[in-house]
């Protein structure tokens, strides 16, 4: 308890931020990711968000290294003041992990084995399975251990989405990237989801970057946002500054008003057709 | 209470796995060792089991033969040979299939997928028919890496590479490789070299000599035990090249490392016995049932039991119509195809 109490006082300036800089991507002559940037509080959930198409799926791939940027010698994906991009993949895949919006396989793969996936970064290619127990936590944490024998075919979308959180637990990151989490999950599994992710962030000080439709999930449950329009960073920083009702107008074409949720006190955001 | 609970099970449980692996690992080991010495006394000649124990051993200038020179010569030079490059065949191809489904994700995928053994015949047919002056061996296995080459090149053309791409570029130069290596057959051969092609083509093992057992051998050795190492980095494929890559794989230079091992692996195998086919498709499919998706135990089982397979079907391919030899392709497919379709129902009662 003391001990990462005085980790957490000496960190500061930028050790305790999610940088990110300098990131484009273009296929063809279309430039899915333009010249992305923004800074974030590490240790917060940060919500992305934008119209389909935005690049919002491009760019988690992106700070998750899996997709390298059109110019590497300018992209920075840094926390705690460490270029993740400059790391190996194997150390950057111990300090990031992602989420998939979809993610299926037509071989038989038990739950068990889809989440020891995530110790891929920290076995060597020789060692023997000997971190079972980070394993068994993860599917704790997800809860997903009544289905470790399971095969992951036999699970619904929502199911497998925490199969997959759990997999990404088992990586034991700091930066937790998740495309659309809560897309196949009814209110009730969405709402613990968002739980989860509370806990990771405020227990364990993970920085959780998550993509998120739903403008009104990201006021409800994020602490940051981020603002996606054809691949462009069209504005950041807490949500309630971030989520604002002008730049939403203009970048989703329709009338945005932001109401107040009555028992949260959470910004609340609707939209209607209308002379805008 | 739940947490200590499973927390104490669990090394137990992973122990008894671990023994369980190692036993069948035994009962595997002794089944091909029964296989490969059973093998050499099926046929004429009336060899003994324990006959053919003594006759490797007296080569190994530990004893004596109890042969005389002639039956020696039919338990050493012919049917060992015979036997060993077909379990090393047929575990090559077997173990190249379980690459190939994994690197592409798609169960259907065997080793001739990306246009090998067209690729392969087509080195093999140049060398028999227009004299290029190569050992065939060596033909086959340029042609092999050829037409992977071309496939990856016509698929990396169309876009990122991507399983389907990649299984299209295939088809188109397999077929074309083969409608080029049957135009020079169709041109150069005669009579009688006719039968020696089409056995070829194929499949079949009648050629085999301790050259070829050597060549086979090593490529396995030298291939396939690091192939079969790899279990863990075919496992990270499993979603797919951006969840692998976020797992801290080098996704394009595993491919590329992976798709080269297997090609070699079946360029060697495809060059000593011809395009024998179904076993890289059915076996690693069959085995995948019984002992899950896992390649660390996926790769060395499928090997052994596509040795044995092999084995099997090859004495059944020189014995059965004796004294005529049905080249070994036709079986594996006539044995194969019944197999498959129960593979493919068991998957549709499963899923």
């Amino acid at each position: 308890m003391t001990e990462s109490n005085m980790t957490g006082s000496d960190m500061t300036g930028s050790n305790r931020v999610l940088s990110v800089a300098g990131l484009t991507f273009s296929v063809g002559r279309k430039t899915l990711v333009d010249h992305a940037a923004f800074s974030a509080p590490a240790g917060r959930i940060i919500a992305l968000v934008g119209p389909n198409g935005a690049g919002k799926s491009t760019l988690m791939r992106m700070i998750s290294g899996a997709l390298p940027a059109e110019r590497p010698e300018l992209a920075e994906v840094s926390l705690g003041g460490e270029n993740l991009l400059r790391l190996s993949r194997r150390e950057r895949a111990r300090r990031v992990a992602l989420v998939e919006q979809q993610a299926s396989t037509e071989f038989a793969v038990t739950v068990e084995q889809v989440v020891a996936l995530g110790r891929t970064p920290h076995r060597g290619w020789w060692a023997a399975e000997s971190d079972g127990d980070v394993v068994e936590a993860a599917m704790q944490r997800a809860g997903v251990t009544q289905w470790a024998r399971r095969l992951l075919g036999t699970l619904s979308g929502g199911e497998q989405q925490r199969v997959q959180l759990a997999r990404a637990l088992a990586q034991q990151p700091r930066l937790m990237l998740l495309d659309e989490p809560t897309n196949h999950l009814d209110v009730a599994a969405q709402l613990d989801m968002f739980g989860l992710l509370r806990e990771l962030a405020d227990v364990e000080g993970m920085t959780i970057l998550v993509a998120l439709h739903d403008l009104s999930a990201a006021a409800a449950h994020c602490d940051e946002a981020v603002v996606l329009d054809a691949g462009r960073v069209v504005a950041a920083g807490p949500v309630t500054e971030a989520l604002d009702p002008l730049v939403l107008e203009q970048i989703y074409g329709v009338r945005v008003d932001v109401l107040l949720h009555p028992r949260t006190q959470r910004p609340v955001i609707v939209f209607s057709r209308g002379a805008g | 209470m739940v947490t200590t609970a499973s927390r104490t099970s669990r090394p137990t449980a992973t122990r008894r796995r671990r023994a369980g692996v190692w036993g069948w690992a035994i009962v595997l080991a002794a089944a091909l060792l029964l296989t490969l010495t059973f093998a050499v006394t099926v046929g004429s000649a009336g060899i003994g089991m324990v006959d053919v124990w003594r006759t490797v051993a007296a080569h190994l200038h530990l004893g004596t033969s109890p042969l005389s020179p002639i039956r020696d010569g039919i338990v050493w030079d012919l049917r060992l040979t015979r036997v060993l490059t077909a379990a090393a065949v047929g575990g090559a191809l077997a173990m190249s299939g379980a690459v190939m489904q994994a690197i592409t994700r798609n169960q259907l995928a065997d080793p001739y997928l990306l246009g090998l053994s067209s690729g392969a015949s087509l080195g093999a047919v140049a060398v028999l028919m227009l004299g290029v002056g190569l050992l065939l061996p060596v033909a086959a296995f340029l042609g092999a890496l050829l037409a992977l080459v071309t496939t990856l090149l016509l698929a990396r053309s169309l876009g990122p590479i991507s399983p389907s791409r990649t299984i299209l570029a295939g088809m188109t130069v397999s077929a074309l490789a083969s409608a080029i290596a049957s135009m020079l057959i169709f041109w150069n051969v005669t009579g009688d070299s006719y039968r020696e092609i089409l056995n070829w083509l194929l499949g079949s093992l009648a050629g085999s000599d301790w050259t070829t057992t050597w060549t086979v051998w090593l490529a396995l050795l030298v291939v396939g035990v690091p192939l079969a190492a790899s279990g863990r980095l075919l496992d990270a494929f499993v979603f797919g090249d951006t969840a692998a890559a976020s797992l801290g794989i080098n996704v394009s230079g595993a491919r590329w490392l992976l798709l080269g091992s297997t090609a070699l692996l079946t360029g060697v195998a495809v060059s000593v016995s011809g395009s024998i086919g179904f076993v890289g498709l059915v076996l690693p499919n069959a085995v995948r049932l019984v002992v899950g998706f896992r390649h660390r135990v996926l790769l060395p089982v499928s090997a052994v039991v596509g040795a044995i397979f092999m084995v099997w079907v090859d004495t059944g391919a020189r014995t059965l119509f004796e004294p005529r030899e049905l080249p070994v392709g036709i079986i594996t497919v006539l044995v194969g195809a019944p197999l498959f379709a129960i593979v493919l129902w068991r998957n549709r009662s499963r899923s």
